[in-house]
């Protein structure tokens, strides 16, 4: 599977600026994407764009189908976007019974299994009234996941969820998609929760995509006051950085190369008043 | 797909309680007021041959209950449909339905066959029980009905209520999409109603008046006021119909 965007824009209202202004770009399969920007940036409007909810310019082909003349390669897609609802006075199960009888889908093992997984199997026959944010938000996930897509939309799948069920449906995608052939856009507004999914960050500015590439994780900002001493063993260590006074900045680096650093620099007597490991998505989006 | 749609509409209205309990409520009380008018008319209260405090009583309960139950049916036949078309923007599931593939112009026309046959659905369980007790209660004489029939005309009682009604329903469609579903759908629709009606009675009244100026025979003159009023129905019906399609096909949901 492979989605390509051409020449796709979306202006909501005369006058204003595009909120989406996408050239070409093509997602390609076995990734999973982190969908990077600040609000208004134009990450939901793409999501949108992408499965039709939005009536945009431009052509989007998944395969080479072009969805806004035929919607055919939607019925791969499975969705989950922030401000969805359901049946509150359906029952959870009564609601995935109607989206299955929607998509034609037959296969209620299927359902059981992914109850089970996400952790909500004891809950499908309350009414949906009751569940919590982290609940509803998994019924979705789990109404997304009844085919079986090849394509997942998770727009901020873990706002106003707990800690518990963020890791939960983290390690519940991951093991669903990740290593697989499949397309999964993910855009939150908590960095780590883009690190921990996805592989490859997209980030959109004023509608735009304005950079691209892979999520490498390895970044590390350290403080020390003997400035010279640590230059001169990156130097020798051939680790490249960036530093600004006290502070050095070390992009990519393995985590046993970083771990020998650390011991080279003890043994140079060389100590630090402060390491962190940087966030690459916080990085992109400062 | 078309069959998918269909089958989860109908799944909505078999779960949907709240107005499957107002259409039961609605039946029940059509068939109390009709009891009421067979006990009001055989116990000949209109000679004065019933006692006074059955008369009173029965006079008083009676119009109360038709008024009831009128205002019950008006609320099923006009705001069923809306909630029934309105409800799936209030709660995102139109844009799932989308996202996952299906045709904009497969929903909307599937969307208004099943609310055209979910009300007359509704409408034939509504007049069923009704119009089997008026007929036990003339001893299966059909002859009142035959005279109505007679004096009114079949396309007159059948035809035009049917198309009229179902112009009603791709009106509030029509109001529902370009409101996104919101309460004021209502009062749009009524405006629309309202508008249509400003550029259709013009045109009656230049019809009517053209062919009562005319020679031509009584008979004709409400032959062709009759097909007036059918094909104004199919221009409503159509132009809502086509309005709500185009807008919803290029809606932002």
């Amino acid at each position: 599977m492979e989605i390509k965007l051409s020449n796709v824009t979306k202006r909501y209202h005369k006058g204003m600026r595009n909120a989406l202004d996408i050239e070409d770009f093509a997602f390609e399969s076995g990734k999973i994407y982190g969908i990077v920007g600040q609000n208004g940036s134009g990450k939901t409007t793409l999501f949108k764009s992408l499965t039709t909810i939005i009536d945009s310019f431009g052509e989007i082909t998944y395969d080479g189908v072009n969805v806004h003349e035929d919607t055919t390669p939607l019925s791969k897609v499975g969705i989950v976007l922030d401000d969805l609802t359901l049946y509150r006075n359906w029952t959870g199960r009564q609601n995935i019974e109607f989206f299955m009888t929607l998509k034609h889908s037959m296969d209620i093992s299927r359902v059981d299994e992914l109850a089970e997984k996400l952790s909500i199997k004891g809950d499908l026959d309350s009414k949906v009234g009751s569940y919590s944010l982290g609940m509803t938000k998994k019924l979705i996930l789990l109404i997304a996941l009844i085919d079986d897509v090849q394509v997942l939309i998770l727009d901020e799948p873990f706002r106003g969820v707990d800690r518990q069920s963020t890791d939960a449906l983290t390690k519940f995608i991951k093991e669903e998609f990740m290593s697989s052939d499949k397309i999964v856009l993910i855009s939150s507004h908590v960095a780590n929760d883009i690190e921990s999914m996805a592989d490859t960050f997209v980030k959109l500015d004023k509608g735009k995509i304005v950079e691209s590439g892979k999520l490498t994780l390895t970044n590390y900002k350290v403080k020390t006051d003997q400035v010279e001493e640590f230059k001169t063993l990156l130097k020798k260590k051939d680790v490249p950085y960036e530093n600004n006074e006290q502070t050095f900045i070390l992009r990519g680096i393995e985590d046993d190369d970083w771990n020998k650093l650390l011991k080279a620099a003890m043994t140079a007597k060389i100590s630090f008043s402060n390491i962190n490991k940087i966030s690459e998505v916080e990085e992109v989006l400062n | 797909m078309k069959n998918a749609i269909f089958n989860s509409e109908i799944f909505k209205i078999t779960h949907d309680q709240g107005v499957n309990i107002l259409t039961l409520v609605n039946g029940i009380v059509n068939i109390v007021v009709t009891i009421g008018w067979v006990i009001f008319v055989k116990s000949g209260a209109m000679q004065g041959s019933a006692s006074n405090a059955f008369s009173i009583s029965i006079l008083v309960l009676l119009p109360l209950l038709t008024i009831a139950g009128l205002l019950t049916s008006a609320v099923v036949f006009y705001l069923v449909p809306f909630r029934s078309i309105s409800v799936d923007y209030g709660n995102s599931l139109l844009q799932l339905s989308i996202a996952s593939g299906t045709s904009r112009t497969r929903y909307y026309f599937s969307k208004l066959t099943v609310t055209a046959l979910r009300m007359m659905v509704t409408f034939v369980f509504l007049i069923t029980i009704p119009t089997i007790i008026i007929l036990a209660s003339t001893d299966g004489s059909v002859e009142w009905l035959t005279n109505i029939i007679n004096s009114l005309g079949i396309w007159e009682i059948v035809f035009v209520p049917f198309i009229g009604y179902l112009s009603l329903i791709a009106l509030i469609y029509l109001a529902v999409v370009l409101m996104k579903g919101s309460l004021l759908s209502i009062l749009v629709a009524i405006g629309i109603n309202f508008g249509a009606s400003l550029i259709m009675t013009p045109i009656q009244i230049i019809i009517q008046t053209s062919i009562y100026n005319s020679t031509v025979q009584t008979s004709v003159q409400a032959g062709t006021l009759l097909w007036w009023a059918i094909l104004q129905q199919l221009i409503t019906l159509t132009a809502y119909t086509v309005i709500g399609w185009q807008v919803f096909k290029h809606q932002d949901l």
